[in-house]
């Protein structure tokens, strides 16, 4: 509350340099305020610097974990789809092949008259894919090793006495044994490797949510830089507001002074 | 003596000023409280989703886990079943493909719908997440705004505090 002499009369000199004195006192009570002001702010700014310095580095910290995160959850997706992958071919296509060549042995071990009829339908399939492979572009040994196949298939189909009939169903049979053991062992192994991909995909899945971890607390730092931020724009801003309170404070009590002096 | 010098319409105008500094600084107050819980549910929502994308990954592991051993016992049942004959041979036969058809289902049930319900969970508490962080967003910059209008509040109790200073003075030259 500005307070002055309102009953300053010529012969009350004595009173005018008391009153002028009292606006000394209050000038250097500005003044200290002003510094315990500037001070406390000061303070409050130098917290906020620490915050946002410690943000920073935070958030760098926090940056290379998501990166590492990221990475990893990539990696163990690279390898959930490669035993994936391996599982289909031992679980589907192996011993689909197995099952089928399983199927087709106990056929012919089965099979008994019409084992030469089936030997010769056998023939003629695998001529026909050699030819077919032949005009795809498939590899020609593998080509070669069809028409060979194809071509002991004949013979045998050609041959059929009762005495090799009954050797063939002899052999197919133990072959569809070892197709069915080919076909079990792969369904096995392909239930291994497919076991091998979840558990990356669990990782990977891990890692993601490591990575929404990170993510959530780079979202808080930035809240919380963003706090900072506020902070110490707001303690500049008082810190200006104020020194200019005490200037006019100041220089309002000069002029009061002035203005006494001058009626003195 | 002294005595303080002062106009009815200045104080009343210092008086609204200053109510008008209190109510801002009460704006504030509330905006910074607003934005601290929503800063509270943003980190919890957040904790929620991770557990529940760390529960999805748990649920996938289990389910490839009982998939995989299935698999393999039903493999392992024909091989048996292979290799053996009679009765042992349909049991076996029949083992096999009881697990053989029991992986999928099971699989199904235990590892991807779960982790898909717990993902779908996620998702959730990732929105609600996001939706707090837009509230502590907003009310930081409602706290923001409160501050300046508190700020030009101040603006004009200085400026009327400086106006009556002048006055003042200039009532003191006068004398």
């Amino acid at each position: 509350m500005l307070a002055v002499a309102s009953n300053t009369s010529p012969t009350d000199r004595w009173q005018g340099v008391s009153s002028a004195n009292d606006s000394q006192a209050s000038l250097s009570g500005a003044c200290a305020l002003l510094a315990i002001l500037v001070q406390t702010q000061t303070v409050s700014q130098a917290g906020a610097k620490t915050d946002i310095e410690l943000g920073a580095e935070q958030l760098e910290e926090i940056k290379k974990q998501l990166a590492d995160a990221i990475r990893q959850a990539e990696e163990a997706a690279e390898q959930s789809g490669f035993f994936g992958f391996l599982g289909d071919v031992f679980g589907g296509e192996i011993a689909q092949i197995a099952g089928a060549v399983a199927a087709v042995a106990a056929t012919i071990a089965t099979g008994g008259a019409a084992a030469p009829l089936l030997l010769m339908t056998l023939s003629a399939a695998l001529q026909a894919g050699a030819k077919i492979g032949a005009e795809l572009g498939l590899d020609p040994k593998l080509c070669m090793a069809l028409s060979i196949a194809s071509a002991a298939v004949g013979l045998c189909s050609g041959v059929g006495s009762a005495q090799a009939v009954g050797a063939l169903a002899n052999g197919a049979s133990k072959v569809a044994v070892v197709a069915k053991v080919v076909q079990g062992g792969a369904t096995a192994t392909g239930g291994v490797f497919n076991g091998i991909s979840g558990e990356y995909r669990a990782q990977q899945l891990d890692e993601q949510a490591d990575a929404a971890r990170y993510q959530a607390q780079d979202g808080a730092v930035d809240l919380s830089l963003e706090d900072a931020f506020a902070l110490l724009q707001s303690a500049l801003r008082t810190q200006q507001r104020e020194t200019s309170t005490v200037s006019a404070i100041i220089q309002n009590d000069s002029d009061t002074n002035t203005a006494l002096t001058s009626r003195i | 003596m002294t005595q303080p010098i002062t106009s009815p319409s200045t104080s009343v105008a210092g008086e609204l000023a200053s109510l008008l500094l209190e109510i801002e600084t009460n704006q504030s107050e509330s905006s910074r409280l607003a934005r601290d819980a929503a800063r509270e549910n943003y980190l919890e929502q957040s904790e929620q989703q991770v557990n529940a994308l760390h529960a999805a990954a748990d649920a996938t592991r289990a389910g490839a886990f009982i998939s995989a051993g299935l698999t393999v016992a039903s493999g392992g049942f024909a091989v048996g079943a292979a290799t053996s004959c009679g009765p042992d041979a349909r049991l076996f036969s029949a083992s096999s493909k009881t697990c053989g058809d029991l992986t999928a289902p099971l699989r199904s049930l235990v590892g991807e719908s779960t982790a898909a319900d717990l993902q779908a969970t996620a998702k959730l508490h990732e929105t609600l997440a996001e939706q707090a962080k837009w509230e502590a967003s907003d009310a930081s910059t409602s706290a923001d705004k409160a501050d300046r209008r508190g700020d030009k509040a101040l603006d004009l109790l200085q400026g009327i505090q400086s106006d009556s200073n002048s006055s003042a003075n200039a009532i003191i030259g006068r004398i």
